[in-house]
């Protein structure tokens, strides 16, 4: 008798909670964007050719080739192709905000105060998602990489009574760092997606 | 059609924490090499800058070595948003895949209740 009170109890209780998980799973959380495959396509062939570009431009270092005015051009386009994946991202955006963004420029910019310091798009914790912010980091990335292009250096020291040569262009050791960087952030949008893809092919199984 | 709660939450619980375990291994791989890196290049830049202040046709000026830094930060600022939507998507795997069990495990008894 007293087991089929308890009984009853259980389902009492459980019943409406049941019906509350049932009412949920008729649906599904989301919390990310979907997996995109065109994101993950064009920003690996946007690495692609900026890793050819700069590569490209170390090696013509000390070159009229080599210099900003020569390759402009280069920016224009990807800036292009990069805004175009942002409004892509933008339009696929849950909503939920990315609490991470710009962090790493507060945590830095507190302990290097006057060397880094936040861009005005940037500000810690933002209504829009990682994807968003990170393709808009990628954006800025660009940005950073035309100013060091632009950026005179010494090519040529004054010697014999001839003056010091001067020119903008990308040093080698530049070269390395830009690719190191460019490529880290890609890949983090990278990871991302291929993990909502696997998500995704795992849910086809 | 009776449920087995117990059994119920066991399957439950087994879908969420495999989607966990599968996804745990692959953000801690690429948070840890990816910010131990980043702190390597920003050590490399600052070396630069300083050789170039001895010599300028070495390194690179203090310009390039600014912008260089902010490609590094922005660079950094991504690997913690990734792992934030690294985190938020093995969430979502983990809960969807757990209210797939409810729906197909218990969805038809359910169903009388509401």
């Amino acid at each position: 008798m007293k087991m089929t009170m308890a009984k009853r109890l259980v389902q009492a209780l459980i019943a409406p909670l049941a019906a509350v998980v049932l009412l949920v799973a008729c649906g599904s959380v989301t919390l990310v964007a979907p997996y995109d495959a065109e994101i993950e396509k064009r920003l690996s062939t946007y690495n692609e050719d900026l890793v050819t570009f700069v590569a490209n431009m170390s090696f013509k270092y000390g070159t009229h080739a080599g210099t900003y005015s020569e390759n402009e051009g280069f920016y224009a386009q990807q800036t292009g192709v990069l805004q175009t994946l942002i409004l892509r991202a933008e339009a696929q955006d849950p909503g939920k905000g990315c609490l991470m963004a710009g962090k790493a420029t507060e945590l830095l910019g507190a302990r290097l105060p006057g060397i880094v310091s936040p861009q005005s798009t940037q500000a810690t914790g933002s209504t829009s998602g990682c994807t968003v912010k990170m393709l808009q980091n990628i954006k800025l990335q660009l940005d950073a990489l035309r100013t060091v292009h632009q950026v005179k250096k010494v090519v040529r020291k004054a010697q014999g009574g001839q003056p010091a040569v001067e020119m903008t262009g990308i040093k080698t050791t530049e070269a390395v760092s830009i690719i190191d960087g460019t490529s880290r952030a890609v890949r983090a949008v990278l990871a991302v997606e291929l993990l909502k893809k696997k998500g995704e092919l795992n849910n086809d199984d | 059609m009776t449920i087995d709660v117990e059994a119920l939450l066991g399957e439950m619980f087994d879908a969420g924490a495999s989607v966990i375990a599968e996804n745990g291994s692959d953000i801690s791989g690429f948070a840890e090499q990816e910010l131990k890196d980043v702190l390597t290049a920003i050590t490399t830049i600052a070396e630069n800058v300083a050789k170039n202040q001895k010599d300028p046709t070495t390194g690179y000026p203090a310009a390039s070595g600014k912008a260089l830094l902010q490609i590094q930060v922005l660079a950094l600022d991504n690997v913690l948003m990734g792992i934030e939507d690294m985190t938020r998507t093995t969430a979502q795997q983990a809960i969807n895949a757990m209210l797939d069990v409810v729906k197909n495990v218990a969805g038809g008894a359910l169903r009388a209740l509401v």
